[in-house]
This record gives C-alpha cells, structure tokens and sequence, in this order.
C-alpha cells in the first residue's frame, strides 16, 4: 500500500497556494507520495474558478481597497473568498488509481474525508452533490477537482467562521444562481464551523488531520525543495500574470 | 454584434456565453462554475465555433460539441453540449 505524505497547516501567498497545486501534481505524476495538504492563505484572496471570467465574479476595485488578492485557479467550479482568518483549505494529490477516474465520485471520497473531520467536533454534515459538504442544508464547504495525466486533484475549503458582509462585498453573486441553489436570502445559504460549535482553530485543524488520515498508511513531510522551486517558477510565468488571471 | 446570455441549468452549473457575430459567429467564450476535464476541451468547442452560420440549428451546435468531447475522452460536470447549444443560440438571436 503506498503511504501518503500528509502536509500540517502551513500559511502560503495565494498566488504560492494555487502554484503548489500544479507543482505537487507535477510531482506525483514523477512518482512522488501521494499527498494531503492543510493550508491556509495570507493574504486573504478571492480564488476564481478556471472557467470563470474575473469581472462576472469579481469587484476587483473592492478586493483592492480591502487587501484581498485575487488568483485564477487550475481546477473548474466557483469563486470563493480565501479569508485568511475564516477559511481552512486542503488539497489531495493521488495517482487516480488509487482514488477513481471519474470525478464525480472522488468529490465523495473527499467530502467523506471532510465529514468525517466534521464528525470529530461533533458537528454532522452530509455529501451534497455536485461537490457541497452541508450542514443543516447549508453549505459548509466547496470543492473543485481536475485530473492530469492520471494524477488527480481534489481540493477544497472548510469555512470556520464567516464575514458574509465582506465575502459578498468582493463576490458578485448573479441573481439567478441564488435564486436556484436556495430560496431564502445569500445568508441562509451558507455555515461555518463557528454556528456550530464554540471551538479554537487549532482543534479543527487537528480534526482535519484526523479525519483525511483515518484508515490510511501515512506520515509527516514536508514539500520538497524541487517542489517549492517548481511552485515559484510557476508563480512567476504563470499564476501571478495578467495573461493568466484575466484570461477570461 | 456583441450577445450574451446565461443559464443556470438545473441541477448543474451556471453557464454563461459570449458571443461575437455578424452573418457568421467571430468569437464564442463560455464561462461559469463548471466542471469540465481535461480544461482545454471547452477551448477547442469554443474554438470549433468560430466560422459558423449564426442561424444554424441548435442540434448541430450539439453534435460539434459532442464530437470534440468524444475525441478529448472529455467529463463534462454540470454542464452539457445541450446547455451550451442552448445558452450560444439564445446569446445570438
């Protein structure tokens, strides 16, 4: 059984965080681990999805008066808002054998994982498809995937606390993507740990690890350096560039 | 001519289209909050629109969106070639 490498929370730029994920591919398309990694992101950052045009879904005017970066991603899906004090990430890199192909079954097996964190702390979530973990018919979590040359990446976002003021303030949100999702107004859509449970950052990111890891072979590692020199090579031809941003 | 519409198609993704034309679409770009894999494949179905008569049939729109997905081996998440047929003539009347 192949042992995965798992990644403790380590704080990264948004432009690093999305620049890893291409990197670490990367690596375990060469052979590498199988990995988990928890981060976060600071500064807090607007994260678009790889088919999304930046103005439909960005006030980039109020990102910029705020301090809030905002970064193209590798993988489809939605705009979120990276809030550096409110938002814990993750990301998981396998051959897909090891996993699935089809993706839409490795966003349950992840979510799975995800639940099973949430389980920990005593909160009980549920798997909505496409790809929502929910609590109480609200979503507590995001997830985008892609598969590259049989590596696949499933990532993903846990709100621990939650700004919908400021999220909103840089997210724009078209009426009829509301309308649909859930009837009620932007702020019954959406949960955080925080509504659940009075608890410290620090014990959800225990959970977290305790949850993706339960069952698996595994160790503590660290990113290499042929990884983290990847990533910031990446960063600069690619994640931090207009071309790539703007490019829808 | 410069057209644009959007769906939110049921039980899927948002898809928004973009579309530049005047008797033949010039340009086509379709965004939203989909999924599709590999990525490249919805620029290639973007790419295999340009050229095309702007009265053609929806059903054809299809069958070219189809094609490029059969040949890319392409998984399309919360969006389909019926949507994006849909969404591009709506973006073009």
């Amino acid at each position: 059984m192949m042992k995965w490498r798992i990644i403790k929370h380590e704080t990264h730029h948004p432009h690093m965080n999305v620049a890893l994920e291409e990197a670490i591919i990367e690596s375990v398309t060469e052979g590498g681990p199988p990995t988990i990694r928890f981060y976060e992101w600071d500064p807090s950052s607007v994260v678009i999805g790889y088919f999304q045009n930046i103005h439909d879904e960005v006030d980039l005017q109020k990102c910029d008066e705020l301090g809030i970066h905002c970064v193209r991603r590798i993988t489809g899906g939605g705009a979120t808002l990276l809030d550096k004090d409110r938002e814990l990430t993750y990301s998981v890199y396998a051959p897909a054998d090891l996993l699935t192909r089809d993706i839409t079954k490795s966003y349950k097996i992840v979510c799975g994982w995800l639940i099973n964190s949430l389980a920990h702390i005593g909160i009980e979530a549920e798997f909505k498809p496409i790809n929502d973990v929910i609590v109480n018919g609200k979503k507590i979590s995001g997830t985008a995937a892609t598969l590259r040359r049989g590596v696949l990446l499933v990532h993903g976002t846990l709100l621990y606390d939650l700004d919908l003021r400021k999220m909103f303030s840089v997210l724009k949100v078209g009426q009829e993507k509301i309308s649909d999702k859930f009837i009620a107004a932007v702020e019954e859509r959406v949960t955080c740990v925080r509504h659940h449970k009075d608890i410290n950052k620090e014990e959800v990111k225990r959970a977290l690890i305790e949850g993706f890891t339960e069952g698996k072979d595994f160790y503590f590692g660290s990113l290499s350096e042929k990884e983290l020199q990847h990533a910031r090579y990446l960063v600069k031809s690619k994640f931090a560039t207009r071309e790539w941003n703007l490019r829808r | 001519m410069i057209g644009f519409a959007e769906e939110k198609i049921s039980g899927g993704k948002l898809v928004r289209v973009r579309a530049e034309y005047e008797d033949i679409i010039k340009n086509v770009q379709i965004t939203g909050d989909f999924f599709v894999h590999p990525e490249d494949t919805v620029e290639q179905i973007e790419r295999s629109l340009f050229g095309i008569n702007k009265d053609v049939n929806e059903l054809v729109i299809q069958e070219i969106v189809n094609d490029i997905v059969a040949k890319n081996n392409a998984q399309l998440i919360g969006i389909d070639s019926e949507a994006i047929a849909r969404v591009l003539k709506k973006a073009i009347i």
